[in-house]
This record gives structure tokens, C-alpha cells and sequence, in this order.
């Protein structure tokens, strides 16, 4: 057999020599045990068969409907206890295969049992999970707001996705050269979990703005998003975290307790990366406005400034105005007030003067009268007195006549 | 007597004009008092006037 010749194992040996039972079987496992694939490996099948033996050990049986083997994990009890592993379960068994040689017996020496959940299972923990972070307010702690434009992207997700090609694309349509870092991660699996872990823990050291997630898929496939490992890294997350996982129907855990929601990776996209040109015309837009806003103060300023100039330079003038009508009117009235006086000083003269001259005897004379007068001058007014030979002056308009009186 | 003081002093000289009654050698002096400060306020007035034209041009230059 080539197959023995290769190892090295019994080159001495000829086909179908006869062997001590004991040197055959020892053969047979160490040929076994030296084949990586069985060596190496984890099997599935549901628990049919349990022996925690009093070492410590536990020995057990795995089966599905084709086969079925005998299976030992060491020191297993306590992991069975934890786990809550019982019969009928689907489980895990990582480890390699193994033949007892005393017995001839092949069994499968496990070095770790992982329990199966069934999506009954899966939901039910889902369940509790969302009920406990409700209750101690993980669900309604404050979000952190993605920055405006991210300047340090990370993006993780599987390496190679259709999700991943969506997002890229979506990311030059939006803004041509846009940088940002893939970490690519297994979204699926038993591996995914502590790949998606690790990858939140390195990008929040280096990131502004990290998204989370993956396309579509089967409720399994989706279920890493739903775990608490997984979720409460997106809470302890130091940066804003995107949650954008399967598609518009999927609703996980991760997107509950992120800091965004996206419906879908395309969508977590749309609501971080703004459309460059959009944003270029928003800002020569609010510029434009703001210059007319600018213009517009200056203006409103000249026009105080030129009418508050205009009223400087009238008023003075009008103060001045105002002054020299006072003035004129003062002068107006000191003018009048004389000629009045004038008038009146006038007025008097013009009245004594008639009153002298209406008295004057002269103008008595005029009418045909005359005056007699004695030797001195005084006026004769009666004849008592007077006796023959008395000499009289009478005065007429044009001169004077000596007179004798007669008895 | 600064420009306020000497109208306020036309001001009186006039009302007491107005009024009359004054003798007329009395009326002639204040006549003559009013007419003198009267004078100076015009001509203080004027050059205030001048100073202020002077001020505008400079500020439009």
C-alpha cells in the first residue's frame, strides 16, 4: 500500500503478510492519527449517549443519519456542565481521530464541545439579550452623531463582498476619491464573531466613523450581529458605529444598539458619505448669501452714515438760519418801535402847534376884528374905566391906528 | 456781553420800546444800545456762518 510506503511506517513489510493483532491496530491508528484531515477536524451530529465518568472524563456518541462514533473530552465534565450540553442536542466537536488500541476500538478525542442552538434557541437568547439591554437603559444611552464628512472611514465587512463592492461604488458615485480603510472580516460562521470583535477594537483607535455590517443572508448567517460579544462591542465602541447588516427586513440586535441604523450597507453609505457636489453647490450657494448679506449691511450702514452727514452739515446752517430770522425780527421790531415813537413825538408837536396857533390873536384880526390897547400894550376887554380923552392904540390885521376915546 | 447775553439784552430793549413810555432821551439810548448789539450778534453770526461753510468744504475734500 502506497499509502503506508509514503509514511514510512512499515517499509519492511509485505501485502498480506501476516501481523500481530496488536502491531496492526497500532499501525492502523498511527497511520489515522498522522492524516491532517481527520486529526484536525470537528464533526457535528446531535449528543445521543453521555457518560460523565467520576475522572473527570466525559464520554460520549455523536450521530446523524449516516454514521455515528464513539467520542472522549478529558477533563470534559465541567465543560458539559456549563455549556448545559444533555443528550439530544446538537453539538460541536472539535479535535481528532483516535483508535485504543487495547480494544481495537476508533473514537473521536475531542478537545473542545461547543453546543448547537437551533434557531428556536438563537431567538429566544436574542429575546433576553434586547430585554436586558432595555431594562438597563443600554437600549436608551445617548448615541454619538456621525461626523459631517469622515475623514478616517473604516469599513468592516466581509473582504470581497458584493456588500463591500455596493458600498465602494456607492462611495465614488457620492464623492469621487474618497478615502477610507477596508477591514475585511468572516461576517459568517463560528470564526466571524471574534473576527468582527477584533476588527471594532483595532478601527476604533484609528477611525472617526466606523460601519459594521454585511449583505443579505440566511437568519444564520446574519446571526453574529445578534450575539452579545459582538453587540457589546458596537456599545463600548469609542467612535460613532454604523450597524448596516442583510437587508431592509433584517432587523439585528447590532442595529438596535448602534449609533446609526442603516437599513442596508448601501444605505449606511447614503447617510455618512454626503454627495460631493451637492455640498460644493450648498457652500457656493450660503457664500453667494452671505456676500449679499454683507452688501447689504454695508449698504444700509452708507446710507445711515450719508443721511446722518446731511443732517451735520444743514444743521448748523439751519441753527444759523434760525438766528438770523430772531435777529431780523428783533431788528424789525427795534426799527418799528422808533418810527412809532417818531410818529407820536410827532403827532404831539403837530397837535400843541395847532392849539397855539388856534389861540393866536392875529388870526382874530383876519376875520375883520380889531384890538384896542392902552399906552401899554394891554388889551382894552371892557368900557369900564375908560373916559373921554383916553388915548387908544387898536391893533388891525395890517397895523395900528391911535385913537381918542369920546365921552 | 457774549452773543447770547446781547440778545437777551435786544430781547428787553425791544419789549420796553414795545411798551413805550419811556422819555425820549431814554428811548433814544436804548434805541441806540439795541441797534449797536444787534450789529455785533449779526456780525458774530456771520462769521459762526462762515467757519461752518469753511468746516464743510474741508469735510468734502
Amino acid at each position: 500500500m502506497v499509502l503506508f510506503k509514503n509514511r514510512g511506517l512499515t517499509t519492511d513489510l509485505m501485502a498480506g503478510e501476516t501481523l500481530e493483532v496488536g502491531q496492526f491496530v497500532t499501525m492502523a491508528r498511527k497511520t489515522l492519527i498522522n492524516e491532517p484531515y481527520l486529526s484536525n477536524a470537528a464533526i457535528i451530529g446531535e449528543l445521543t449517549k453521555l457518560t460523565l465518568a467520576r475522572s473527570g472524563h466525559s464520554y460520549f456518541t455523536l450521530t446523524d443519519r449516516n454514521g455515528s462514533i464513539d467520542c472522549v473530552l478529558f477533563g470534559g465534565n465541567n465543560s458539559f456542565q456549563s455549556l448545559g450540553v444533555k443528550e439530544g442536542m446538537k453539538i460541536v466537536a472539535s479535535g481528532g481521530i483516535d483508535v485504543y488500541v487495547k480494544t481495537g476500538r476508533m473514537q473521536f478525542k475531542a478537545s473542545k464541545i461547543q453546543p448547537v442552538q437551533s434557531i428556536g434557541e438563537l431567538e429566544k437568547a436574542r429575546r433576553e439579550l434586547i430585554q436586558k439591554w432595555r431594562e438597563d437603559g443600554t437600549m436608551d444611552r445617548p448615541r454619538k452623531p456621525a461626523p459631517f464628512i469622515p475623514k478616517n472611514l473604516h469599513i468592516i465587512t466581509g473582504g470581497g463582498s458584493a456588500a463591500l463592492s455596493d458600498m465602494q461604488r456607492l462611495i465614488e458615485d457620492r464623492w469621487p476619491n474618497f478615502s477610507y480603510t477596508v477591514i475585511p472580516v468572516l461576517v459568517q460562521g463560528s470564526g466571524a464573531p471574534s473576527q468582527i470583535i477584533r476588527a471594532i477594537k483595532k478601527a476604533e483607535n484609528l477611525a472617526d466613523l466606523i460601519i459594521v455590517g454585511r449583505g443579505g443572508g440566511s437568519p444564520e448567517d446574519l446571526w453574529s450581529f445578534n450575539l452579545e460579544s459582538v453587540c457589546q462591542a458596537i456599545i463600548e465602541c469609542k467612535v460613532p458605529i454604523v450597524s448596516a447588516v442583510g437587508h431592509e427586513s433584517d432587523f439585528m440586535v447590532s442595529d438596535m444598539i448602534a449609533d446609526i441604523r442603516a437599513s442596508t450597507p448601501s444605505n449606511a453609505i447614503e447617510r455618512v458619505i454626503p454627495i460631493k457636489n451637492e455640498l460644493v453647490a450648498l457652500i457656493a450657494q450660503v457664500s453667494d448669501r452671505l456676500d449679499f448679506a454683507l452688501d447689504r449691511l454695508f449698504l444700509q450702514h452708507d446710507e445711515k452714515l450719508s443721511n446722518l452727514v446731511m443732517r451735520l452739515s444743514s444743521a448748523p446752517m439751519k441753527g444759523i438760519s434760525n438766528a438770523k430770522l430772531r435777529q431780523n425780527g428783533l431788528l424789525n421790531r427795534l426799527n418799528s418801535s422808533i418810527d412809532r415813537r417818531v410818529i407820536q413825538e410827532k403827532g404831539k408837536l403837530t397837535s400843541l402847534e395847532s392849539v397855539l396857533s388856534s389861540t393866536n390873536p392875529s388870526r382874530v384880526l383876519e376875520r375883520g376884528y380889531s384890538m384896542a390897547v392902552n399906552e401899554k400894550g394891554s388889551p382894552i376887554t371892557s368900557v369900564i374905566g375908560l373916559k373921554g380923552g383916553d388915548q387908544l392904540t387898536v391893533v388891525l390885521q395890517d397895523g395900528q391906528v391911535d385913537t381918542e376915546v369920546k365921552m | 456781553m457774549n452773543y447770547t447775553e446781547s440778545m437777551k439784552r435786544i430781547e428787553e430793549i425791544v419789549a420796553a420800546l414795545e411798551t413805550g413810555g419811556t422819555p425820549l432821551d431814554e428811548t433814544i439810548k436804548l434805541f441806540e444800545e439795541g441797534s449797536k448789539l444787534l450789529k455785533a450778534c449779526q456780525a458774530e453770526l456771520a462769521e459762526a456762518e462762515g467757519k461752518i461753510e469753511q468746516l464743510r468744504l474741508e469735510g468734502t475734500e
